[in-house]
């Protein structure tokens, strides 16, 4: 057994490991579930105790996406050491390049993210259909390079017609076969938020992708942070593997100071 | 490495139609995994009870893992009336030659038994509740039971322990509450019960009995059920009654 697994085992703060997670709400309700952590000041204090350094935050469970984009600003000034924030935006509710800018310049975020969950529910078209809306945004984000976390929404079309946006998939793209088709293009990343993760996942999209295009990431509040420890640490990794996914890859493409360093380079 | 005296109800081992590479699902591969990890004790049974047979899985099961202080094989259940499987009582009665104490029945929509169809499952019951064997559901989809189906079965065999596990519990667990105020036969394990901070919730409102540790190992690792025990903010008494005391007072309690 590994080190830092030794240590979770223990219950312990993993201090040495960087570890960023790349997939999470603020905390509130949604989609009828029953969110037990829904303040997200303690879901921060939770994250502490596993040694979660640094959290990345978007609003897209929240109904009103302009507002969700505050909040997550509202946390970032509250824990600069400690928060991420994404926008989120949805061709709905306003002009998506406008409001990202917004974010990214003034409201301290660095990246987006798009759910496939605003396109459910008496949706006046397919969220697909807004070609204009998406090609305007994606140039912001391919200008400034900012990374994408996406649960659906994205296509194979556009992850190749934007070789400059980091693109992430939420829950690891759904199947091995979809990791393999879409893995040519370098562009391409996955987290590791599947709720049903067998042992061999987190290796197989390793195998697949290579150690620096696999990222982890919880879907927090919705699952524990330990839970989803527990797939990387004993997930068939060497040390070194285990530190590019936990934090290293995250920290490489968010252009975080961790990210220097011996194994960071 | 913190020893909470983890015994593992929920796990599998032997001949599967596709294991991954590497991985080694035979009794031996579970006690490296349990040494690894620092698992005490195990309750394995053949994971092909579930897509092959039920009652070969058994005979497998027995010719490859010895009940042991470490290890107590659970039999794959099933019912008798088609012939392809033990009557309840020459069930029992082998049970008892072989040391066996535990059941687990698999509803899966493609598995031997698809559902928890009461009226063929009675005799069985009956027969469980007498001699207080726990039965491990292992269900998922449109085959898991929901309160509407779990309610009659503890009301009417309050002394058969169910324990139930489905392999992904986020947050869509408020049936599970209704259960834990009114039956003290109901249990979760682990694996499946990801939800945040969830743990803490439980034990907050009813104490560590409700759950217990599983891991669905080998096709989840038992590391993330242990780090959700091991970072729970709860009292070490009640992480040791879910890693492991919960378990062994049930089995303590089988009457075979």
């Amino acid at each position: 057994m590994n080190e830092i697994a030794a240590m979770a085992l223990e219950g312990l703060p993993l201090t040495d490991v960087l570890i960023v997670d790349f997939h999470v709400h603020l905390a509130s309700k949604w989609n009828g579930m029953n969110i037990i952590v829904d303040d997200s000041e303690e879901m921060l204090r939770l994250a502490r105790l596993v040694g979660v350094d640094w959290l990345v935050v978007n609003g897209c469970i929240l109904p009103d996406l302009r507002q969700a984009n505050d909040e997550v600003a509202d946390l970032i000034r509250r824990h600069p050491d400690q928060v991420i924030g994404f926008a989120t935006t949805n061709p709905y509710q306003h002009d998506m390049t406008a409001e990202v800018r917004r974010c990214l310049d003034e409201l301290g975020m660095v990246g987006v993210k798009l759910h496939v969950m605003h396109d459910r529910y008496h949706s006046p078209r397919p969220i697909a259909s807004y070609v204009k809306e998406w090609e305007a945004l994606f140039a912001l984000l391919s200008e400034r390079r900012a990374p994408v976390l996406y649960h659906g929404v994205v296509t194979e079309e556009m992850i190749r017609a934007w070789p400059d946006i980091p693109f992430v998939c939420a829950h690891g793209v759904g199947s091995l076969e979809n990791m393999e088709r879409l893995a040519k293009y370098p562009n391409f990343h996955v987290d590791t938020s599947w709720t049903q993760s067998p042992s061999w996942a987190v290796r197989a999209a390793v195998d697949i992708l290579g150690a620096d295009r696999v990222l982890w990431g919880t879907d927090a509040p919705l699952v524990d942070f330990s839970q989803r420890l527990g797939i990387v640490l004993d997930g068939g990794l060497s040390e070194k593997e285990i530190r590019l996914v936990l934090g290293l890859n995250a920290a490489r493409l968010l252009r975080l100071p961790e990210a220097r360093g011996p194994m960071g380079d | 490495m913190h020893d909470l005296g983890f015994l593992d109800v929920n796990c599998g081992v032997g001949p599967y139609y596709n294991p991954p590479d590497g991985h080694d699902w035979s009794a031996a591969g579970l006690l490296a995994k349990m040494d690894e990890l620092g698992i005490a004790e195990a309750c394995p049974s053949a994971v092909m009870g579930r897509d092959y047979d039920p009652w070969q899985s058994n005979l497998w099961l027995m010719e490859n893992v010895a009940p042991s202080e470490r290890l107590h094989p659970v039999w794959t259940a099933a019912n008798h009336h088609s012939g392809e499987f033990p009557a309840p009582a020459e069930l029992i009665e082998r049970m008892r030659r072989q040391g066996v104490k535990m059941l687990r029945l698999y509803l899966y929509p493609e598995a031997f038994v698809d559902r928890l169809d009461l009226p063929i499952f009675g005799e069985l019951f009956d027969a469980l509740a007498e001699y207080r064997v726990p039965l491990l559901l292992d269900c998922a989809g449109p085959a898991a039971p929901r309160a509407q189906d779990l309610e009659p079965v503890l009301r009417q065999w309050p002394s058969l322990p169910f324990i139930l596990s489905v392999p992904k519990i986020v947050q869509h667990d408020r049936w599970f509450y209704y259960l834990w105020e009114r039956y003290d036969n109901f249990q979760v394990d682990l694996p499946g019960y990801q939800s945040f901070a969830g743990t803490e919730a439980v034990v907050r409102r009813f104490g560590s009995r409700p759950l217990v540790f599983g891991s669905r190992y080998p096709y989840f690792t038992p590391m993330q059920s242990m780090l959700q025990l091991a970072y729970a903010e709860i009292e070490e008494s009640d992480k040791r009654s879910i890693a492991g005391n919960n378990m062994r007072r049930l089995l303590g309690e089988v009457r075979l």
